[in-house]
């Protein structure tokens, strides 16, 4: 069994989807009985939807896109 | 094909430049190098990833002298910074009803506002801002980034979780200065 501290350690990684499948299991395995590390994930995934919701929303400016649609000719 | 990318490549130009007039620059130059070196471009392969490269060699050359970028010393102890526990913490410090602070923690991100965020975000190094905004807003995998900025995979690794944990430590301070924070104002 995953420790927390272990499961902490790749909490990145398993958020970004950058472990293997093995690895990925027992954190899956480890979440599945804490409590604690699952209320951490849930805030870090919380976190990188909150940047990316930020990150999102703004639109380009009319008259840029018409020079980005010039150069593109 | 690039035309579509437009938005993508203003909202990363924005966090990066941290204005919107260099951001339209920035774009605009961009464009004009795809263009002109479009034969470079391998026609399958991620459109969005060699505009965004483009754009980050551009802002690297162009605008990093420019600005003045946020002190580094501030960020030097902040490896274990958690900003749940921190909140946890204060939350079950100042509220005994809250047995388990979870749900007061969820509260307290839907507390910040859109300009508390970007704030937050543009005041992390640029180094490490990169890093968090291909992952976190492009979805870029570490193999991806490191490409995009030339860097190695461990790297990448490293300067994303550092600039995650930075991204919260300055969180943490705007929670404490405005008082988001029930009596920890």
């Amino acid at each position: 069994m995953m420790t927390c501290q272990e499961a902490v350690n790749r909490l990145y990684e398993y958020l970004d989807r950058e472990l293997d499948n093995l690895t990925a299991a027992q954190i899956d395995k480890h979440l599945e009985l804490c409590r604690l590390c699952c209320d951490k994930i849930e805030f870090e995934k919380n976190m990188k939807e909150l940047v990316h919701k930020n990150c999102v929303k703004d639109k380009a400016p009319i008259f840029l896109r018409e020079k980005i649609q010039e150069i593109l000719k | 094909m690039f035309l579509p990318l437009l938005d993508n490549l203003y909202n990363i130009a924005l966090r990066m430049t941290r204005n919107p007039r260099d951001a339209e620059d920035l774009v605009q130059e961009t464009y004009l190098k795809a263009f002109r070196f479009f034969h470079r471009f391998e026609r399958g392969t991620n459109a969005r990833a060699w505009l965004l490269t483009i754009l980050t060699n551009t802002f690297r050359t162009r605008y990093r002298k420019k600005k003045q970028e946020p002190e580094m010393v501030d960020f030097q102890a902040i490896e274990n910074f958690c900003l749940a526990d921190e909140l946890v913490k204060t939350i079950s410090a100042t509220d005994k009803s809250q047995a388990r602070g979870t749900e007061a923690v969820t509260q307290v991100l839907k507390d910040y506002v859109s300009d508390d965020i970007i704030k937050a975000l543009e005041n992390v190094p640029e180094q490490f801002r990169l890093a968090v905004l291909f992952s976190d807003v492009e979805g870029f995998s570490y193999q991806e980034i490191s490409e995009i900025l030339g860097i190695s995979v461990g790297t990448v690794k490293s300067r994303i979780f550092r600039g995650r944990k930075i991204l919260q430590k300055l969180l943490w301070n705007f929670a404490k200065e405005k008082g988001i924070l029930k009596g920890t104002s």
